[in-house]
């Protein structure tokens, strides 16, 4: 689905520049956001953190387009329209509540994904395919109301309809919470090296593995971008709490590493 | 797309029945109890009044639920434009209000010509073609409040708008056609005998333009909504 040729997502040049995959600037919206300039490399694998809790998942949702941001911009693969023409197609959300009627099969759901993407009746059941068997839908489940599998089902289902357009970017916001720690984190294991994932969530510790970087927003901004493998230099755990210490101690002095790093934080 | 979903929504949840049953009860009800014309005319005008603020409600409801169990969020990531969500739900709601309207006031007619046949067909089609733009006025409003309030709040909100300009069309003299619900009061006025049917015709322009001016402040108020 990507409009970018895999061929040239391997070019070396691409590869040590890492264009930025989201990239927003001075984005506000109330307390949540105030001034939030972030910019997220190709590929890149990001876990954002909030104090408050919701602003990560504010910007989750203003850079999906579900909530508006009072200003600032949001450039999503370079562009700036999100429309289908834009990057509309280009990404894929999966926020808390999955906004899937409990009347609709899979089956159903993801051939109405697949319409809104003007799949071919080939490429649909090709992705679908696909889909189901990354997602374990059970074939006995494809032709039920997802709301008899509950949420559980309702969230496989999502996460289905969310893939089936290969998106190059996924907003993930508190994801596929119905389902056990080992199931979410098998599902969450996207294949895809210039995938970009951008996941909001309150509970770090549960995203380990999942994630490559973290990023702190504090007071609507961004305070810290780091490694997860600086928090494991440091001997922090992937918590809020060790997220925090680090951004406490990186204020008092910013290492020297940071110079040259892709990702682009902080106003 | 939209417009299928929301009629299948409808269906799913009861709602398309209540409101088709609203509209059809009204017709079914002036048809069963006998009464002379006047009465007639004037409980097919209130019944048709009371449906209006039961699509309204309808409307506000399920387009607040719409929006409070992400569904429209679903919709709107798969690059389905504000807009295009608005519109769909809008022909859904009012392809089924207008038609229950056509089938009550069909029951309306032969009701009342039974009891007399002096009525004017005209007349009571332009007031009839009024009635329903009214009818798109208060889906208009139910959509509007849908987009700004959640739930009982939105459904409360409607029906006392809409049962306002109902009370401010009956109430109020000299308001002519140009709030809505005046058709239904001309409706309920309906007697023997020819009359021009000009004050069904400015009713129903009036509430036409009422219902395109809602949905466009429903369009810019939904374009910032959080979904």
């Amino acid at each position: 689905m990507s409009s970018t040729p895999d061929a040239l997502w391997s070019a070396p040049s691409l590869r040590v520049l890492r264009p930025a995959a989201v990239s927003c600037t001075v984005l506000r919206r109330g307390r949540l956001l105030d001034g939030c300039t972030l910019s997220v490399p190709v590929g890149m694998r990001l876990l954002v953190v909030g104090e408050p809790e919701e602003s990560a998942s504010m910007l989750i949702r203003v850079l999906a387009g579900l909530s508006r941001a009072r200003r600032g911009r949001v450039e999503i693969a370079g562009l700036t329209d999100p429309s289908a023409g834009g990057w509309g197609r280009r990404i894929a959300h999966l926020g808390p509540e999955p906004g899937i009627p409990s009347w609709m099969t899979p089956r159903e759901v993801l051939a109405l994904a697949a319409e809104l993407l003007d799949l071919s009746a080939a490429d649909a059941a090709r992705r679908t395919e696909q889909v189901v068997a990354w997602t374990h839908t059970r074939p006995e489940w494809l032709d039920r109301p997802v709301r008899h599998g509950g949420p559980p089902l309702i969230q496989r289902t999502a996460l289905a309809a969310a893939l089936l357009a290969d998106p190059e970017v996924l907003l993930l916001d508190e994801p596929l919470r119905a389902l056990d720690a080992d199931e979410r984190s098998r599902l969450l294991r996207l294949p895809g090296r210039r995938r970009t994932v951008v996941l909001a969530s309150r509970y770090p510790a549960s995203e380990a593995g999942l994630v490559s970087h973290v990023a702190l927003l504090r007071g609507g901004r961004v305070a810290m971008l780091a490694a997860v493998a600086d928090l494991e230099a440091a001997g922090l755990p992937l918590s809020v709490r060790g997220i925090d210490t680090l951004a406490e101690r990186r204020a008092v002095a910013p290492p020297a590493t940071d110079v040259g790093r892709p990702a682009v934080a902080s106003q | 797309m939209v417009t299928r979903l929301a009629v299948r929504e409808l269906w799913i949840t009861f709602r398309l029945l209540a409101l088709i049953a609203g509209f059809i009860g009204v017709g079914a009800l002036v048809a069963l109890l006998p009464a002379p014309l006047p009465t007639v005319m004037e409980r097919l005008a209130l019944g048709l009044g009371a449906a209006s603020i039961l699509a309204g409600a309808l409307s506000a409801w399920s387009f607040a639920d719409e929006r409070a169990r992400g569904r429209a969020a679903w919709l709107v990531t798969r690059s389905v434009s504000r807009g295009t969500l608005l519109g769909g739900w809008f022909a859904a709601l009012a392809s089924l209000a207008l038609a229950g309207t056509a089938v009550a006031g069909l029951l309306g007619w032969l009701t009342a010509s039974a009891v007399s046949l002096r009525l004017d067909a005209g007349t009571f089609a332009t007031l009839l073609v009024g009635v329903a733009a009214t009818v798109l006025v208060a889906i208009a409003v139910g959509l509007l409040i849908g987009t700004l309030l959640r739930g009982p709040l939105a459904v409360a909100a409607t029906v006392a708008i809409v049962a306002s300009l109902g009370a401010l069309a009956w109430l109020v003299p000299g308001t002519g056609e140009l709030v809505p619900g005046a058709a239904m009061v001309d409706l309920a006025a309906l007697r023997e005998g020819a009359t021009a049917p000009v004050a069904g015709l400015r009713a129903a322009g009036a509430a036409l333009v009422g219902a395109a001016l809602l949905l466009v402040v429903a369009r810019l108020v939904l374009e910032r909504a959080e979904l």
